[in-house]
């Protein structure tokens, strides 16, 4: 008998929405209404998830409710859900590099690449601050989590710093000083605990309580010093298996500038810090995974982004080496958020012709920007 | 017993390239020449240096001189004052931002070439009119113009991480006496050294033999043909006698760790010392900036470790009193984009770009030019880097509109003809 779960059919892409700007980390709020993300123009953007009623249960005109033929020219893509545009977030600077949703809480937690952390609403027109910190780190906050209580946050940055917040209004709860830039950190199941890892794959488990080190584990696969440049690949800190494995997530780098190397994901023992598998799941074109998302039918899903125009969407299961299932069809993924629904999920991804040197050739002659689209996706039920 | 002369095979390469380049002087034959002999001879005696840091691949001109935060292209990073009231540099460079009053920047850099492979040349050779020959890059165009100072040392010395020797391609047409000798990650180049167990007048018997060989050999040439012979062996006996200024043992560790203990930190102190005993003009590379992915971790990595460097240097020189004759430049081959592509990089960017500069001739504390609101062209005018060349001979108290080659009977100007010096930068 063979106890293996069997792998689900392909997903199937449902829209592709456009964003006007380069997204950097989406979430959908824990009801399932909001699409959030924060974004490189000192802003969290933010869409509506809109539910489209069949077109049988609407009060159309029998012929309106046809479906298009499928040899329609310019047809409508029909989508049952839309991400409807509301006003984004405001009054950050620099990049909203991350965001993080509070579990139960009508409350979204958002800091930029100055130093800035706020507590906000994200429902209606004007979203109103709860709480913030002008300087809460001193420069680029890479990361904010949440525990699973709401109880806390916790932040690090290029400061070197660790800290942990009351996620209810925002004091400091503790802090710890890290020799390196701190790239990723997230909370231990239980919310006891952060792990938190740097430029150089160093990962620590931090009692935050006891301001003591419990463990380290060896991420430093993901760092090459190529030349003068330390190349850090580190990008995704989560846990599986109530918290007995720790996934760290990123990219192999072969060298630094162009920043060839593979994506890659680390699995490591949490009982007794030893690496379980290390499983390299792209080609060196194809750079970092630079967002992990966990789907309880047990699989993670992988956004990856390498050189310009190379993206994918992986399926991959803790226990296999290979992912079960890829999607190459999007360029530069970003970000990956599931639904609470737990069959839809968007792909942030990059406008194709992304990159060039020098003057770029366009029709009005106005300097092109780049943009993300949001890749709405539906698994099978 | 053994004879302590080494063998010719262990001269394979590096000493025979220095050595040897007489060989490339005969093809290229050494020919190029100055217009007017006697006024090189009254710049040699200024003693004016350079030092030029050159980061290969293309600094972003928005993490470093020019930001440009809270705009469309501006990226992650903060400014931060500098000691030039109203004048910000990207947070990633606190230390020159200390040095900011003795920096003369131009941020309105516009160049032709993106890509690396011509982009490297046409900047370090000015990019002058085409005249079917290869122009010298400025180093050598520096050695030929000024020569060795009093110091005799050779003229034109690059540091650089990775392999050294002589490296006769950057002269052009004046020919190979005009090269680099290049010190490979901050090395002499190998067998440049008196062998341990050979005696100075074992030594010193040796070259007696050699002066009669080359002499009996010069009275049957033309003196073009043995110039760059006698050049090269005299400069290389007078760096045998100072392995103090690039012996990386005796870097004192305070300054290792101002500098940055890096490949960038400790060639730019081996520069300082280069230029204390008197190295006319000295080439300090950084190889990597070429930042198509994942720019702005890259720069948060690279960008610090230039500015220790630089920012000690410039200290250095400034607290020395060398500034007034050392001219220091820092620059690459472009910079980078303002647009963000799909890997958080940026691509090369010539079009609107900032070079650093301080010292010997310039205006301390100025910013010349200035892009538009969001950095992706320059606002006025904006300066090619035959204007560079120009500015930097006149800071040197070289006339281009003066001086000029003398290849082989066909003269040629030492910078573009068409273009001029950023009389803003000048002192």
């Amino acid at each position: 008998m063979n106890d293996k779960p069997a792998n689900p059919p392909a997903p199937r892409e449902l829209k592709a929405f456009q964003a006007t700007r380069q997204l950097l980390s989406a979430r959908f709020s824990p009801c399932g209404q909001f699409l959030c993300s924060g974004a490189m123009d000192q802003a969290v953007h933010r869409w509506s998830v809109v539910e489209k009623k069949p077109a049988a249960e609407l009060e159309l005109p029998d012929a309106a409710k046809k479906p298009a033929p499928k040899n329609a020219k310019n047809a409508p893509k029909e989508s049952p859900v839309e991400l409807m545009p509301l006003a984004p977030i405001t009054g950050f600077n620099g990049w909203v590099s991350t965001i993080a949703f509070h579990p139960t809480d009508k409350l979204l937690f958002a800091a930029d690449s100055w130093g800035k952390l706020v507590a906000t609403s994200f429902e209606g027109e004007t979203p109103n601050a709860i709480w913030h910190h002008a300087a809460a780190h001193d420069g680029w906050i890479r990361r904010v989590a949440v525990s699973n209580d709401g109880k806390l946050i916790a932040t690090c940055g290029r400061d070197r710093f660790v800290r942990i917040w009351n996620a209810a209004d925002g004091k400091p709860v503790a802090k710890h000083e890290h020799s390196e830039d701190v790239f990723v950190v997230n909370f231990t199941p239980d919310g006891s605990r952060v792990v938190f890892g740097d430029t150089f794959g160093k990962i620590g488990l931090l009692d935050f309580k006891s301001a003591k080190i419990e463990r380290q584990f060896d991420a430093s696969t993901l760092h090459k010093l190529s030349r003068i440049q330390d190349v850090a690949g580190l990008r995704v800190l989560m846990f599986l298996d109530e918290g007995r494995t720790l996934v760290a997530a990123g990219c192999q780098p072969k060298d630094g500038g162009f920043v060839e190397g593979g994506p890659a994901v680390l699995f490591f023992n949490i009982a007794d810090d030893k690496l379980i598998r290390e499983s390299r799941i792209g080609s060196e074109k194809d750079g970092f995974v630079h967002d992990l998302a966990w789907h309880p039918g047990g699989w993670l899903m992988a956004a990856t982004s390498g050189q310009p125009g190379n993206g994918k969407l992986m399926f991959l299961r803790p226990d296999e080496k290979e992912p079960f299932y890829t999607n190459t069809s999007m360029a530069n993924c970003h970000s990956v958020a599931l639904h609470p629904d737990k069959r839809r999920f968007i792909v942030t991804a990059t406008n194709r012709n992304s990159s060039g040197n020098g003057r770029p050739n366009s029709k009005d002659g106005a300097y092109p920007s780049n943009n993300s689209p949001i890749h709405l996706f539906e698994l099978p039920a | 017993m053994a004879s302590p002369l080494c063998k010719p095979w262990e001269h394979a390469l590096s000493r025979r390239q220095f050595f040897g380049a007489s060989a490339g002087a005969l093809a290229a034959g050494a020919l190029g020449g100055l217009v007017s002999p006697a006024a090189a001879e009254q710049l040699r005696s200024k003693e004016k240096q350079v030092l030029f840091i050159w980061l290969d691949g293309g600094m972003s001109q928005l993490e470093s001189w020019d930001p440009k935060p809270n705009t469309e292209f501006g990226g992650p990073f903060r400014t931060i004052k500098t000691s030039v009231p109203g004048t910000h540099f990207s947070e990633l460079m606190p230390r020159s931002a200390k040095q900011a009053h003795r920096l003369c920047v131009v941020r309105s850099i516009s160049t032709q070439d993106n890509s690396h492979s011509a982009g490297v040349g046409r900047i370090q050779r000015g990019d002058p009119k085409n005249r079917g020959v290869t122009y010298p890059f400025f180093g050598s165009s520096v050695a030929k113009i000024m020569g060795p100072t009093s110091s005799k040392l050779p003229a034109y010395v690059w540091v650089k991480p990775g392999s050294g020797g002589f490296k006769p391609e950057d002269a052009g047409f004046l020919g190979p006496k005009y090269g680099a000798l290049a010190f490979g990650d901050g090395k002499p180049p190998e067998n440049l050294l008196r062998h341990p167990s050979l005696t100075a007048e074992e030594d010193e018997e040796r070259n007696e033999l050699r002066a009669l060989l080359d002499k009996r050999y010069a009275e049957q040439r033309l003196p073009k043909y043995t110039e760059a012979n006698a050049y090269v062996y005299e400069s290389a006996r007078e760096l045998m006698k100072r392995s103090d200024i690039f012996d990386t043992t005796k870097l004192p560790a305070k300054d290792l760790d101002r500098y940055g203990r890096h490949d960038l930190g400790m060639h730019t102190l081996i520069a300082r010392n280069m230029l204390e005993a008197g190295v006319r003009f000295v080439k300090v590379n950084s190889y990597g900036w070429d930042t198509h992915g994942d720019n702005f971790n890259a720069h948060a990595s690279l960008v610090p470790k230039f500015d220790q460097a630089f920012a000690s240097i410039v200290e250095d020189l400034g607290a020395r009193g060398m500034l007034d004759h050392v001219l220091v430049i820092a620059m690459s081959e472009f910079g980078r984009t303002p647009r963000i592509n799909g890997h958080v990089g940026r691509d090369h960017w010539p079009e609107a770009w900032s070079v650093a500069m301080a010292g010997c001739g310039l205006k301390p504390g100025a910013v010349i030019g200035e892009t538009n609101d969001k950095g992706t062209f320059v606002k006025d005018k904006g300066h090619d880097i035959g204007a560079l060349f120009h500015t930097w001979f006149n800071a040197l108290g070289i006339d281009p509109k003066k001086t000029e080659f003398d290849n082989n009977g066909q003269p040629l100007p030492i910078a573009h003809d068409d273009m001029a010096p950023i009389r803003e930068a000048l002192a």
